[in-house]
């Protein structure tokens, strides 16, 4: 069997065996149901093979020269994806953006990019997942559901793991569940609050007021009863590490800037009174960190990076959202994502009317409506490259089948446009 | 049948005279795991307690014969988290790095995540039969889809 690093999620789970027998996959070890899907799917004959143009078959070299050509011509092109590609897929992403004066976005802008981004400007600490293995005797999801998304985030990492300072695992450790309804992490949580959508900040509030010694005796908080609560604190107060992993629950509904916020401020309460916290987002895509990290490091910006003057730049209220509303492309390039199922419809319907060009490995509404595709191999299975874990660490992932006959990864065929642009 | 400690701490002295090294409500976990003895405790023995004895052996008795009770695993419900793997102690014993959040990679665990879902490969190895004979229900208690049955 060959041990490899899965791409499912961005748990970059380092512990996967796989067996390859006459070019099939027979079976694939310690991988979730999320993984084995991923790692099988580069196998399947639904997967892209061949290039096209306007839905005719093309060749692999055709397919980079039109591709080149459209790029050239276009007047303003919007580079897009990129958190389901390797880091050094996304600096030629970035490459091809300078090259081409062209907008620099990827999805997460959409997604944790902005609580990353927070995160560093509040000066919050980014400890591992192998800190919160060792020390961690608290753990809070928040609007996030591992069970359902990062199946293997309390298994490997946070919740059942024996630590240096938790030598039982979860038997030495608090384990809650913040939410707006009853979720599969809950079923395994001690404290289970569920609040009513919307009313976060009220719940941080009243849990920082009983932290500064001043109790909160209404009949309950945010919806969650007070006993409920009143257990909960207990256990905070008693706690030593607490490590907070918040989902999309807390960014993708109203105002997430508000919200985060003061979960950080409750971060900063809790180490005031020596009790050590941290906060992590549970982010989705197996490099939404580095598609955030990498463009910080080759543009000084976290994302959504303007290539128009010579200098790159990015402002606070402008995303290639803002931007394709206004109708300032024309083109747009996607690499390893699916915006027109993804975004809300008036956005898909100006993303239509672009000229499209898609990389990607498997079909997708936005490959079926391109004007050219390039199919591209599985980085991390038929590809290597580097990418970041969810808690920022550096991950060398494997290649372990070559790729279908004229077949690249996205870092190669980005090479090759960027090539053919001269 | 699930027992709770508190169901059995219910029918115990309540003394926390610790002849038996423990408190009655530790005394009490241990006795759902399997892993004391009523009789360690001197004073249920004693006529005033005897009814409450008396039931206590009648909630304790299928834990006693734990090993003739199964385990069985849905497949169709488990998403393959792997938290049964983690947290079995058999598993733990037959490779280390379990213990550390790692899957395995031999053949002596009890739980093994396989194209996906949890499988059970060495059932004699759970604890709950011989020699160890312990009630422990890890498994089914951690499982997120409740997949896990002990019946």
């Amino acid at each position: 069997m060959i041990r490899t690093v899965c791409t499912g999620c961005s748990l970059l789970c380092d512990d996967v065996y796989v067996k390859i027998e006459n070019g099939k996959i027979t079976n694939i070890w310690n991988a979730c149901l999320l993984g084995v899907e991923k790692i099988k799917s580069s196998f399947s004959k639904q997967r892209l093979f061949h290039p096209t143009l306007n839905g005719r078959k093309i060749s692999m070299e055709e397919a980079i020269e039109n591709a080149a050509d459209v790029l050239l011509n276009s007047r303003k092109t919007l580079i897009y994806g990129f958190t389901n590609s390797s880091n050094e897929a996304i600096e030629k992403g970035v490459e091809l953006a300078e090259n081409l004066r062209g907008f620099f976005d990827t999805t997460s802008s959409l997604c944790h990019g902005y609580s990353l981004n927070l995160a560093s400007r509040e000066k919050l600490s980014n400890p591992s997942l192998e800190e919160v293995l060792d020390f961690s005797d608290h753990i809070i999801y928040w609007g996030a559901n591992p069970a359902e998304s990062h199946h293997r985030h309390a298994s490997k990492f946070t919740v059942f793991p024996r630590g240096k300072n938790v030598p039982e695992g979860i038997e030495s450790r608090v384990l809650t569940s913040v939410d707006v309804r009853q979720t599969k992490t809950m079923r395994i949580s001690k404290h289970k609050l569920v609040i009513e959508y919307g009313r976060d900040v009220e719940l941080i509030e009243a849990i920082m007021s009983e932290l500064k010694g001043k109790s909160l005796s209404k009949g309950n908080i945010a919806g969650v009863p007070l006993k409920d609560f009143i257990g909960f604190i207990n256990d905070l107060k008693n706690s030593n590490y607490v490590s907070i992993f918040y989902g999309l629950g807390v960014i993708g509904t109203n105002n997430p800037a508000q919200k985060l916020k003061k979960l950080f401020q409750l971060v900063k309460e809790l180490n005031n009174q020596q009790i050590k916290c941290i906060a992590l987002p549970m982010s989705g895509h197996y490099n939404m960190v580095g598609a955030y990290k990498v463009t910080l490091m080759k543009t000084g910006f976290p994302y959504a990076v303007d290539f128009s003057n010579n200098s790159p730049r990015h402002s606070e209220n402008v995303n290639f959202i803002s931007q394709l509303l206004k109708g300032k492309f024309d083109t747009m390039l996607v690499v390893g994502s699916d915006p027109l199922s993804s975004l809300p419809r008036k956005v898909a319907q100006k993303i239509s009317k672009l000229r499209l060009i898609v990389l990607d490995h498997s079909p997708s509404l936005t490959a079926s409506k391109s004007n050219i595709t390039i199919p591209v191999a599985f980085t991390g299975i038929e590809a290597g490259g580097a990418a970041y874990r969810m808690d920022g660490k550096k991950v060398e992932l494997t290649k372990i089948v070559d790729p279908p006959e004229n077949i690249y990864s996205d870092e190669e065929v980005l090479i090759k446009i960027i090539e053919n642009l001269k | 049948m699930k027992v709770t400690p508190l169901e059995i701490y219910k029918l115990l002295p309540q003394t926390n005279c610790k002849e038996c090294g423990e408190t009655c409500m530790s005394f009490a976990v241990k006795l759902t795991l399997g892993e004391a003895k009523l009789e360690d405790c001197p004073l249920l023995t004693k006529e005033e307690y005897k009814e409450n004895y008396e039931k206590l052996k009648e909630i304790l008795k299928p834990l006693t014969e734990a090993f003739e009770t199964g385990l069985r695993l849905d497949e169709e419900k488990c998403t393959g988290c792997g938290n049964c793997v983690i947290v079995c102690p058999a598993n733990v014993a037959a490779e280390k790095e379990v213990a550390r959040g790692t899957g395995p990679k031999g053949d002596e665990v009890v739980f093994r995540v396989e194209n996906g879902v949890s499988k059970i490969i060495n059932l004699q190895r759970c604890r709950r039969f011989p020699p160890d004979r312990i009630n422990c229900r890890v498994c089914e208690e951690y499982c997120y889809t409740r997949a896990i049955e002990i019946f």
